[in-house]
Order: C-alpha cells, then sequence, then structure tokens
C-alpha cells in the first residue's frame, strides 16, 4: 500500500473540510424550505452530516480521523445554521462554507500540534 | 445487543472494511509497525479483523490472530499466509479466550477495544493469557478528553454501533482498572488516536 508524505493528508484533510463545509451550508439552503422555522436546525444538521459522511467515503482511501473529526463538528454546527440568513446567493454560501471548513480544519492542525506525541508527562 | 448481533454486525463488516480503512492504514502504519516492532516472542494479536496489520509485524515472530468472526477470518487467511513468520487464526472472543494463564509474552491490539463488547472483561483475559513479564501494545481509538469533543463522540456513538465501533471508549482508565501499568501513552491524532503500551501489575 503506497504511503504519502504528510503535506499531503494535509491538502486531503482541507479539501475534504471546505467541502463538507460548502456542502452543510449549501444543502440545506437548497433542499430545506425557509419556512420551516426550528425544525430547520435538525434537518439541517442531519443533512449536513449525511453529506460529511458521503465525502467522508469519497475520500475513504486517504481519509482517517485528522478529515472525520473536523468533518463532524463541520456538519454538526454549520448544518444548524440557517443559511439563508448569510446570503441568498448559492455561490456566496459555498465560498463562506468553503472558508469555515478551512478554518476549523486550521484549529484542528493547531489543537493536534499541540496534543501530538508522549501524553502524560 | 447479545454477542450474537456484534458477531453479526462484523460478519457483515468485513465485506467492505479493507476498502474502508485504507486511509486509516496509509496514515498510522507507520505508528503501528514501530509499535508491534516491539512485538517479542510468543504474539497474540487480538480482533485479527481481515488480517490487514499482519503486514506491520516484523518477520520472524509467532503470531496467534483471533477474532469472533469467522468472516473477517475467512478474508485474513490470505494475509496470515504471506507473513514471513509463524501465523495461526484462530476464533475466539477477547472475553473468553481458551489459552492457558500466562501464554503470551506480547498481546497486539490494533482498533480493537472500540468494538470489544465487555471492554473490562476483554482486558482481564488479556491480563490472564499474558506473562507475568509480558507486554500489551495497543493502537486504539478513544474518547477526547475535551469536554465538546467528548460530549459529540457521545452523542455519535449509538449511530456509529450500529454499524461499527464506539467512539466513546475510555480504554486507557479500563487498562489501568484492569490491573495494568500503562508505561507509555501517546497521541497520535489528538487525544483521540493513541499507543498504548503497558504491563501487567
Amino acid at each position: 500500500m503506497e504511503e504519502y508524505g504528510p503535506a499531503f493528508y494535509r491538502g486531503v484533510d482541507y479539501v475534504s473540510s471546505m467541502l463538507i463545509g460548502a456542502l452543510s451550508l449549501g444543502l440545506p439552503y437548497l433542499l430545506i424550505p425557509h419556512g420551516w422555522g426550528m425544525v430547520a436546525m435538525p434537518a439541517g444538521m442531519a443533512l449536513a452530516m449525511a453529506s460529511a459522511f458521503f465525502v467522508s467515503m469519497a475520500f475513504s482511501r486517504l481519509a482517517a480521523f485528522e478529515t472525520a473529526v473536523p468533518g463532524t463538528v463541520i456538519s454538526m454546527t454549520v448544518g444548524m445554521f440557517p443559511a439563508h440568513y448569510i446570503s441568498d446567493s448559492i455561490s456566496h454560501l459555498i465560498l463562506i462554507g468553503f472558508a469555515v471548513g478551512a478554518f476549523v480544519q486550521l484549529f484542528f492542525h493547531f489543537y493536534d500540534n499541540h496534543l501530538h506525541g508522549e501524553a502524560g508527562k | 445487543m447479545t454477542l450474537k448481533w456484534h458477531i453479526a454486525k462484523w460478519d457483515k463488516a468485513a465485506k467492505t472494511l479493507d476498502k474502508t480503512a485504507v486511509g486509516v492504514e496509509r496514515r498510522y502504519g507507520k505508528y503501528k509497525r514501530e509499535l508491534f516492532g516491539k512485538a517479542t516472542g510468543r504474539v497474540l494479536l487480538v480482533a485479527a479483523g481481515t488480517g490487514g496489520d499482519f503486514s506491520s509485524f516484523p518477520d520472524g515472530l509467532n503470531v496467534t490472530a483471533v477474532d469472533f468472526s469467522q468472516a473477517m477470518l475467512d478474508k485474513a487467511k490470505e494475509k496470515a499466509a504471506k507473513y514471513n513468520g509463524v501465523a495461526s487464526l484462530v476464533r475466539g472472543d477477547v472475553q473468553q479466550l481458551g489459552f492457558r494463564d500466562g501464554t503470551f509474552d506480547t498481546i497486539v491490539t490494533s482498533c480493537t477495544f472500540c468494538s470489544v463488547p465487555n471492554p473490562a472483561g476483554g482486558l482481564a483475559e488479556l491480563r490472564r493469557v499474558l506473562k507475568w513479564d509480558g507486554r500489551l501494545l495497543m493502537f486504539e481509538h478513544v474518547r477526547a478528553g475535551n469536554p465538546a469533543l467528548g460530549l459529540m463522540m457521545d452523542i455519535m456513538t449509538p449511530v456509529s454501533r450500529i454499524f461499527g465501533p464506539d467512539l466513546n471508549r475510555k480504554t486507557g482508565e479500563t487498562v489501568k482498572k484492569a490491573g495494568f501499568e500503562i508505561t507509555r501513552e501517546f497521541n497520535v491524532y489528538l487525544d483521540i488516536v493513541k499507543i498504548f503500551e503497558a504491563r501487567k501489575l
């Protein structure tokens, strides 16, 4: 089995998080009626988590916890957000989703730098 | 959920495990090779799955691999045959192993205690079959120490358990409670993917 360098995997982590961010904001906006009120929150989260699952499956030959953990955080939180309050342009929402995904992955990148290595010392 | 239900779940998962675990093997392979390289003497590999971990062992060991899923063991046969050492596959439950006390010099687990139905019972059984000066080498994923991430894993676990592993196991604590001393703990990713090295107290 071919193994790649850490920079390659880091790139995969960012791409998957950005995709999940865009889908988590874009799909609920497109598929959930704006008049659903509070029901839209769990419905959006479920839709976003389903999209995160499919992205993880699509990346399964390269993905691991480094994509799954940020992907879950992004989909659980962003999916609940009423996207139509941010913008009525799907292209804007996708760009915002990309940015949120990249930011969350960046956070986990630094958090992992902090935790990685010998523990309990 | 009965043992039969767990076995049926992993029998079903055997069909796709090799495909869905490729990313995990690629990313964490170097950590597993380094950890499993410390195995010596007679080795017990617990929950062998489809045998993906045989390639992480150094040559020349005597490895007994157990799994309670016959479908997993059927898939593992080819990889066990390729191992450059002695490899035998045994159907068995980690909670009730058919080996005498103190049989093994090293026990290796690889993402095992996320799915053992009774982890405390399983670890007590491992302690029994490990020699008094033996080593327990574990590559596991566990519940995050961060409260928010830990809560997220608690929420996800009832769903993940239907198809595969639990996400919120506190394996380090269970290892200690089972009568082991953790001699090394290494965070591979966050404090979720971990290496534990332990010995009997």
